[in-house]
């Protein structure tokens, strides 16, 4: 059965919604002053007036974080369709990387909220409980890796199944072993929890910034892919 | 595959598949920001970092040097029997480097249990970090390249073409080469340099 055009149209607008996470996360990261992150050395007190200070600005950002965490939904959406094509009826990469994706969009948001909590009224709260909260949101934030890997990984195994011939494959190999890369190396997040400071910790090096890139940059490299997928299917679908 | 794709893929000439490449590539450049970090701590705590290679036990990581360099060495065999069309003896190889695969993770093991005995921990300082992690992350990719070599084993069957399996073959041994190569650098970079 033919997809509707109106479908392809919105398939379409879900891989959009690809760039445009990265654009939010990004823009938020940098409006809210969270690159560099709150150092997990700090204390309660330096924690407190960390949030305390640009909190409107800090709002911003951290709003833009959790309109872009949201997009995780749409876009694993847009993953899935491509997969669908792939796998056929039963599609179970399919599932798992969708549910992986709602899994990302929905602890992208808790994080979010938790930050929010963290800058609604710094100065009422006691530093203990500045402390805990701040730990709350940023350890999984930066250091819980499975959900983003789970998602990678199912690109990967769909891809790596496809048993068509080179030119009609719905996917590019390539993309399936930057998946497979992107999955295994998300394995380093599991470092995180050991550390207050340094490279591995939540503001380090390799804990944030190689895992941030990592992370950011596999989404823009299937972006990339589902744009030139999907653009001749939505002329072909129009014409 | 049509012919004209094949005649394509003789004229480039790319072990394994282009795609595993940019797989290796991106893991070289992960690598490459761990050793620039090992040199950026070792810069700031010379001293301490003499110390902390004093108390490695050198002689388990040459011995682990050798399995590595050993397994590429069968490794290599392994594909160019499998070229040849001899399954059995590209089997064989396999089996020895599984081996030597299998022989890094036991002494490695013994690596760390001795340190972990002796009171050493990643919380030891920068240079202890450095050993522990990413002699840790590399612990991760023997065992993930071991198991790669048991996937192209099973993936030879006595009396069959091995042709059909080459790009695979290929493809893992380039992987285990890296894993290899990464070792030798962070061999030095722990253990000799300072």
């Amino acid at each position: 059965m033919p997809i509707p055009t109106s479908s392809l149209r919105s398939e379409r607008i879900c891989v959009w919604c690809g760039l445009a996470l990265v654009v939010l996360l990004g823009v938020g990261f940098v409006l809210a002053g969270l690159v560099p992150p709150p150092s997990p050395a700090s204390s309660g007190e330096q924690i407190r007036d960390f949030y305390a200070e640009n909190a409107d600005l800090k709002r911003v950002g951290i709003i833009l974080l959790s309109v872009g965490g949201s997009l995780f939904l749409p876009f694993g959406v847009a993953v899935a369709a491509q997969l669908r094509r792939i796998e056929g009826p039963g599609s179970p990469a399919a599932y798992v990387q969708l549910g992986a994706a709602t899994i990302t969009a929905a602890t992208t948001i808790i994080y979010t909220f938790m930050m929010l909590t963290l800058a609604y009224r710094p100065d009422g709260r006691s530093p203990d409980v500045m402390l805990a909260l701040n730990d709350l949101a940023w350890l999984p934030f930066v250091g819980v890796w499975s959900p983003g890997a789970l998602q990678a990984a199912a690109v990967a195994v769909a891809i790596f199944a496809d048993r068509r011939p080179p030119g009609e494959r719905i996917l590019p190999r390539w993309l399936g072993w930057v998946s497979a890369w992107m999955a295994f190396t998300s394995l380093t997040g599991s470092l995180v929890p050991f550390f207050t400071d340094g490279p591995f910790a939540w503001n380090g090096l390799i804990g944030f910034y190689v895992a941030a890139t990592v992370f950011l940059g596999w989404y823009l490299a299937v972006f990339t892919v589902l744009l030139r997928t999907t653009a001749p299917r939505v002329r072909g679908a129009a014409t | 595959m049509s012919t004209a794709t094949e005649s394509r893929q003789a004229e480039r000439r790319i072990p394994g598949e282009a795609g595993l490449w940019a797989f290796i590539l991106l893991d070289l450049v992960v690598f490459t920001v761990f050793f620039v970090t090992v040199l950026h701590y070792r810069g700031e705590a010379p001293a301490a970092f003499a110390a902390g290679q004093a108390e490695l036990h050198g002689g388990l990581a040459v011995i682990n040097t050798l399995f590595l360099v050993t397994g590429s060495l069968v490794v290599v065999r392994a594909v160019e029997a499998a070229r040849s069309g001899a399954v059995l003896a590209a089997r064989r190889c396999l089996t020895a480097a599984i081996a030597t695969g299998c022989g890094f993770l036991a002494v490695k093991g013994l690596e760390y249990a001795f340190l972990l005995s002796e009171g050493y921990s990643i919380h030891d300082g920068t240079f202890y970090l450095c050993y522990f992690a990413f002699t840790g992350v590399h612990l991760v990719h023997v065992v993930v390249a071991t198991a790669v070599l048991l996937f192209m084993r099973r993936a030879l069957r006595a009396g069959s073409s091995p042709a059909p399996r080459l790009p695979l073959l290929e493809g893992g041994a380039a992987y285990w080469h890296m894993v290899d190569l990464l070792w030798l650098i962070l061999f030095p970079l722990l253990y000799l340099s300072a």
